[in-house]
């Protein structure tokens, strides 16, 4: 009976430490490691690590925090701000009295990734062919390094009024990341769609960070009728994953997004036009009547 | 062998000079304009550069928004007035010496308006945005202005150029038949428009000729004003003028008059012109240069005068930064080399040879181009802000494309000149008959130059023997 008893015991208590087990390892799959890569990256003279053409190298999955130093000896007056193509992020900008800013990102994508000064500083040759390789191969390429993903995220937006007639609508955003925790100081940016110029997108209307418990909002005031497609962005900051939300707003008034001052001279300014078209008229019309002169040379034949 | 001598008639020997180059190709020829077309092709490898990586290839930024390219545009604008605001004021102040030039003078204005007109087009960085400017422009902006004044220019120069071209398009399509490809031929017999030189056509063409000489005056003064109007109507130091209208047609037809100069030096060198542009035209063209130089001296005494008097702090700043700062050398470089000097040249009569009026000539082109940049640019770079001074250098892109259009320009006119006589024709004939005898005496010439190949005479009408095989005789 023992011997029977023995192997159903050890099934139990293996199934047992599975399920204990469990969250632990499916938690694994979103957590951060403990230890970030950090590295720092001096800003000279001569460009990043005094080089014109420098590149860093991490792992797929690795969580880096990399630094940028101000470390110029001359054009102390520079500003300099980092922008990681490729992950959306950028430093704020870094100068002689804020001499360092950090990016604190997942590397999840892999490939090579181009850093470079987003201003128009002195050295600016020198400060655009940063490159970032991250190594592919997962699980921080098999060096042993706990792997991370972005962790999920939610976003909720709720306007003031789902109908808007000349007054300014509110709206709110909440954001969440996978279990239900408030997300703060992160940034969500508000898109209208539209068209210009015969392109259609999105257009920006504003952004707004969040507070400690992970809510924000924007007074939006529309300047053209219709229905809006309107669009809350999460974009991650690098150790999130993306989320928006989308919804439909009426908007049956509208603001100007300027006025003209009267100036007093509206109806000479009004005629002018007028008066230049029937020039402009004048003028093409004689170039038709020349041209009829050749068609007419041609039939003299 | 005995040389004979056989006398050819002046209209023989001018039709024959004129339309020798349309059938006889020499190998300077083909290596001037393979050099060109290798420069435009790199200029046009600096574009697609341009194109791939967008604006951030010029030396152009947020605040020196405007650099080579504009200042190309303004110039070759400018160098357009030479043609048909010229040729024009000649024909109806009815200058009989006009006659030889013209037609090099319209081509300027054509060649110069479409390469001009590229311009913004190339500083705009995103080409394909163009329309947007027509679709959805105001028009209370002088950029529409631009672009209805240049298509108007431009199209009305297009008409001016093509008719008195008609009759010599007629004579090379008979000249030519059967010595020349079909394809040309035929395209001889469409832009002839069927010209037989009956007294109903001739009407019909000084009809069309007599409305597009006046009408295309106050076109091409049009053009240039609103060109200046980008500027002039913009509260900015150095550019925010009441005078810049005029000050730019006074520019505009200042360095046109110094590029028919240059351009007719070159033809009657290469084109073995000499018989019929002769050192009166070079003399009166520089004289018609000289009153041009003094009046422009005279807007950029008063410009720089009434600015400098007022010394509002910005025009402070501008004025020292051109006058003694960093744009003296350019500024200095057009007032001494690009009208001073050309001034002296012509106004001093053992100055005023065919040569040096060429130098003048060049100078006062190159020095114009250095004033357009010193306009552009020092304006821009001026600070609104308590910021530093813009900065703006000239990205090899930026220089291989202006170096491109250059070579462009000179290689659209030796097309043309390969395609189309050079020199009016029928209107020299006819300026001939008008004085009442048919020009020049007759000149004894060998019966073989090689130079000028032998006449004979096919149904009355003059033909050049074109030799087997000669270049360009297809």
């Amino acid at each position: 009976m023992f011997a029977t008893c023995l192997p159903r015991k050890g099934a139990t208590i293996l199934a047992l430490l599975v399920f204990t087990l469990m969250p632990w390892l499916a938690g694994q799959a979103h957590a951060a490691p403990s230890d970030p890569v950090k590295i720092r990256v001096e800003m000279t003279d001569s460009g990043f690590n005094g080089q014109p053409d420098f590149a860093i190298e991490v792992e797929q999955g690795q969580l880096v925090e990399l630094t940028f130093v101000f470390a110029q000896k001359g054009a102390l007056s520079d500003g300099h701000i980092i922008v990681l193509k490729g992950y959306g992020l950028e430093t704020p900008e870094i100068n002689f009295y804020n001499k360092e800013a950090t990016l604190k990102f997942i590397a999840d994508k892999p490939g090579t990734f181009e850093f470079a000064c987003d201003l128009d500083c002195e050295i600016h040759d020198k400060l655009k062919s940063g490159h970032l390789k991250v190594k592919g191969g997962g699980a921080a390429g098999g060096s042993g390094v706990a792997a991370a993903s972005l962790a999920p995220t939610t976003i909720s937006m709720y306007p003031s009024a789902w109908e808007v007639a000349g007054d300014p609508v509110k709206l709110s955003v909440s954001l969440k990341d996978g279990s239900g925790v408030a997300v703060p100081k992160a940034m969500v940016r508000f898109y209208v769609e539209t068209e210009f110029a015969g392109n259609k997108g999105q257009m920006e209307i504003g952004a707004v960070k969040t507070d400690a418990n992970g809510s924000a909002a924007l007074s939006y005031r529309p300047t053209f009728e219709g229905g809006q497609k309107i669009t809350a962005r999460f974009e991650g900051m690098g150790l999130f994953s993306e989320s928006e939300q989308s919804l439909q707003l009426q908007v049956r008034r509208a603001n100007p997004a300027y006025t003209v001052a009267p100036i007093g001279l509206e109806d000479i300014g009004q005629g002018v036009p007028r008066v230049l078209a029937l020039i402009l008229l004048g003028i093409w019309s004689t170039f038709a009547y020349v041209l009829y002169q050749v068609y007419r040379i041609n039939r003299a034949n | 062998m005995r040389a004979t001598t056989t006398p050819i008639s002046p209209v023989a020997r001018l039709e024959n000079t004129v339309y020798r180059p349309l059938t006889r190709t020499s190998l300077t020829w083909y290596a001037w304009s393979g050099f060109l077309a290798l420069v435009v092709v790199w200029g046009l490898y600096a574009y697609s550069v341009q194109l791939r990586h967008g604006l951030i290839e010029t030396g152009m930024r947020d605040v020196v928004i405007w650099g080579f390219y504009i200042t190309n545009f303004i110039f070759f604008i400018g160098i357009s007035h030479a043609g048909t605001l010229i040729s024009a004021i000649l024909r109806v102040s009815q200058a009989e010496w006009r006659r030889p030039v013209t037609r090099m003078a319209e081509v300027i204005t054509v060649v110069a308006l479409m390469t001009g007109a590229i311009m913004p087009i190339i500083d705009m960085g995103r080409p394909e945005r163009i329309p947007n400017l027509i679709l959805y422009g105001r028009i209370g902006s002088p950029l529409i202005w631009d672009i209805v004044a240049i298509t108007t220019y431009l199209t009305g120069s297009l008409i001016y150029l093509y008719l008195p071209l008609i009759p010599d398009i007629a004579l090379a399509r008979d000249r030519l038949k059967g010595t020349t490809s079909r394809l040309r031929w035929k395209l001889y017999s469409i832009l002839s428009a069927g010209w037989r030189d009956l007294p109903e056509q001739r009407r019909r063409l000084e009809r069309a000729l007599g409305i597009m000489m006046i009408l295309i005056i106050p076109i091409a003064v049009s053009v240039h004003t609103v060109v200046s109007w980008i500027f002039g109507m913009t509260l900015r130091a150095g550019w925010n003028s009441t005078i810049f209208g005029p000050y730019f047609v006074v520019g505009a037809i200042f360095s046109g008059t110094a590029a028919i100069i240059t351009v007719m030096y070159i033809f009657r060198r290469v084109y073995h012109l000499d018989e019929y542009i002769t050192e009166k035209h070079f003399r009166y063209l520089g004289y018609l240069m000289l009153a041009l130089g003094l009046i422009y001296t005279y807007f950029t005494f008063s410009e720089y005068l009434t600015t400098g008097y007022k010394l509002v702090e910005v025009d402070k700043l501008l004025l020292e930064a051109v006058l003694r700062g960093t744009y003296a050398p350019f500024f200095w470089s057009f007032a001494i080399g690009g009208v001073i000097i050309p001034i002296f040249i012509i106004a001093l009569p053992w100055t005023r040879t065919i040569p040096l009026i060429v130098l003048a000539s060049v100078l006062v082109n190159i020095g114009m181009w250095l004033k357009r940049y010193v306009i552009v640019v020092s304006s821009l770079a001026l600070p609104l802000m308590p910021y530093d001074w813009g900065v703006y250098y000239p990205t090899w892109v930026e220089i291989s494309i202006t170096v491109g259009a250059f070579a462009g320009f000179a290689l659209a006119f030796m097309l043309f000149a390969k395609v189309f006589p050079i020199i009016s024709v029928w209107e020299v004939k006819e300026g001939w008959e008008r004085e009442g005898a048919e020009g020049p005496a007759p000149a004894l010439v060998p019966g073989r130059v090689p130079a000028r190949p032998a006449i004979r005479e096919v149904a009355g009408m003059p033909v050049p023997s074109v030799e087997a095989g000669a270049p360009g005789g297809k």
